[in-house]
């Protein structure tokens, strides 16, 4: 937290990139990190998780290592992305919403990413993957388990 | 009314141009004749809502106050727009480059890209860039400096004041307006917020001229656009293309011999049916659009088009006005019943 603040700074424009900051090495935000935060930038922790809670990418429940967002957007939806979902669930035996009993990943639906002309796409934290099938899906997914 | 324009594409965005030579030009003119070649070209901003540039500048340029700010809003949200990621990857030079321009028109020093989280793996690829483009800028003499903040998948930050919230560390909830950006914007201070794309085709008109770039489009939408087309289509990707041609000729070079509907815009934007194909132009004049370009063939229900935008706009609602945070629940309740 400390080394976080020092590099962002202090100030209230620096919360944005300190909790993001968090998210990127802990993977969610918990009650005590907010707190902690909100006593280094010196606002009430309603404040941080005021900002915490609009952002989607800010989790504030139990996130794994690993993150996959599905997108479930239109073009997405159009091409395969009910099979690719129903995959991941396979593979992990966890439903959307869910984390795996070892913390490992997390599966989430997402809006739009951008992917539309390579669709079904998901990102993995902030990696995206794109032109998927129920193959190539099940192989990214065995690359994390092993990594 | 039949579309006096074919299709045809364009190379302006993703040309190649030296940066360096272009920039010195450009910090040879004067602010008032950076800013009135932009009012010359027509040129109205590529993120969806057109506003014409060069008055925005011009409002920007007219506040007294010393500090103010350039923002890049590189926030692409909109379902079906993928235009503004590729431009980052391929030219992020000259999105920095129409930055540091529209910085010296109206005259900033700080400049901020404010990128949608679900880009974050470009960020170091385009850091680097930065680095090389400040030390470039520098060299030449220009006062300028960017820097990049990154949203965490908010769709509402697109909206320029909500992203002057998160910039801020707030919640990304819009502003009542007025006051405008050109007066208050981040931080409080006179800002001029353009979409990536507006930027880049800003320095190609101060490297070209605003007369070279009005020969292309038509009066309501001048110039060529960036479009994002997927879907239903032998051919999703991006394209440059020429404003004013209508749906048809759209269709006939990228539908798939059987399109019965082309969403126009993305999910905010419109609808245009087969019947409509041939009367409605892509422009200001039509159905104006950042770009998204969706197309729907005969197999698809459009009722599921309908349904998965409802669920976008629920779970996307920023919650602050009830028409749309009760409404888009509603609908989408009443439409699964």
């Amino acid at each position: 937290m400390k080394e976080l603040s020092e590099k962002h700074g202090r100030k209230r424009d620096s919360l944005m990139p300190i909790l993001q900051g968090i998210v990127e090495r802990h993977n969610y935000l918990t009650d005590e990190a907010m707190v902690e935060v909100a006593k280094e930038l010196d606002i009430s922790a309603a404040e941080v998780y005021g900002t915490a809670s609009f952002y989607t990418f800010l989790d504030t429940s139990v996130r794994g290592k690993y993150v996959i967002r599905v997108c479930k957007t239109i073009t997405c939806a159009m091409k395969g992305k009910a099979d690719i979902l129903q995959t991941i669930e396979d593979v992990l035996k966890i439903k959307v919403g869910e984390t795996t009993s070892d913390k490992m990943f997390s599966l989430i639906e997402t809006n739009c990413i951008g992917w539309c002309h390579k669709a079904p796409a998901i990102l993995i934290n902030e990696i995206p993957y794109t032109e998927l099938t129920t193959e190539k899906v099940v192989e990214i997914i065995k690359d994390y388990m092993h990594k | 009314m039949e579309s006096n324009k074919g299709l045809t594409k364009v190379d302006l965005i993703f040309e190649k141009v030296d940066a360096h030579e272009a920039l010195t030009k450009a910090f040879k003119m004067t602010n008032d004749e950076i800013i009135q070649q932009i009012l010359e070209s027509g040129l109205k901003g590529r993120g969806g809502a057109g506003f014409p540039t060069g008055l925005k500048w011009k409002y920007t340029a007219a506040e007294k106050e010393p500090v103010k700010y350039i923002v890049c809003n590189a926030d692409e949200g909109e379902p079906g727009t993928f235009k503004d990621r590729e431009i980052l990857d391929r030219v992020s030079y000259k999105v920095y480059g129409g930055m540091v321009i529209a910085g010296k028109a109206i005259n900033a020093k700080e400049g901020i890209v404010y990128l949608r989280g679900e880009y974050r793996f470009l960020l170091p690829k385009l850091m680097k860039e930065l680095e090389i483009f400040h030390k470039m800028i520098s060299e030449i003499g220009f006062d300028f400096r960017i820097k990049y903040c990154l949203g965490s998948g908010a769709y509402i930050c697109g909206e320029e004041s909500a992203l002057f919230e998160s910039i801020q560390g707030e919640r990304g909830e819009p502003r009542n307006k007025p006051p405008y950006p050109t007066t208050s914007g981040v931080y409080g201070k006179p800002t001029s917020i353009n979409n990536v794309e507006t930027l880049v085709t800003a320095m190609m008109i101060i490297q070209h001229g605003a007369k070279r770039y009005t020969q292309l489009g038509t009066k309501d939408s001048r110039g060529s656009k960036v479009f994002s087309v997927s879907g239903d289509t032998p051919t999703p990707g991006i394209f440059e293309l020429e404003l004013g041609m209508s749906v048809q000729n759209f269709v006939t070079e990228f539908g798939d011999g059987d399109t019965k509907a082309v969403q126009v815009g993305g999910a905010s934007g419109f609808c245009v049916p087969r019947k409509k194909f041939n009367e409605t132009i892509i422009g200001f004049e039509g159905v104006p659009t950042g770009g998204s370009m969706k197309l729907f063939n005969s197999s698809r229900s459009m009722y599921n088009v309908l349904h998965n935008y409802l669920d976008f706009f629920a779970e996307e609602s920023c919650g602050q006005c009830t028409p749309c945070r009760v409404d888009a629940s509603s609908y989408l309740k009443e439409l699964k019943r």
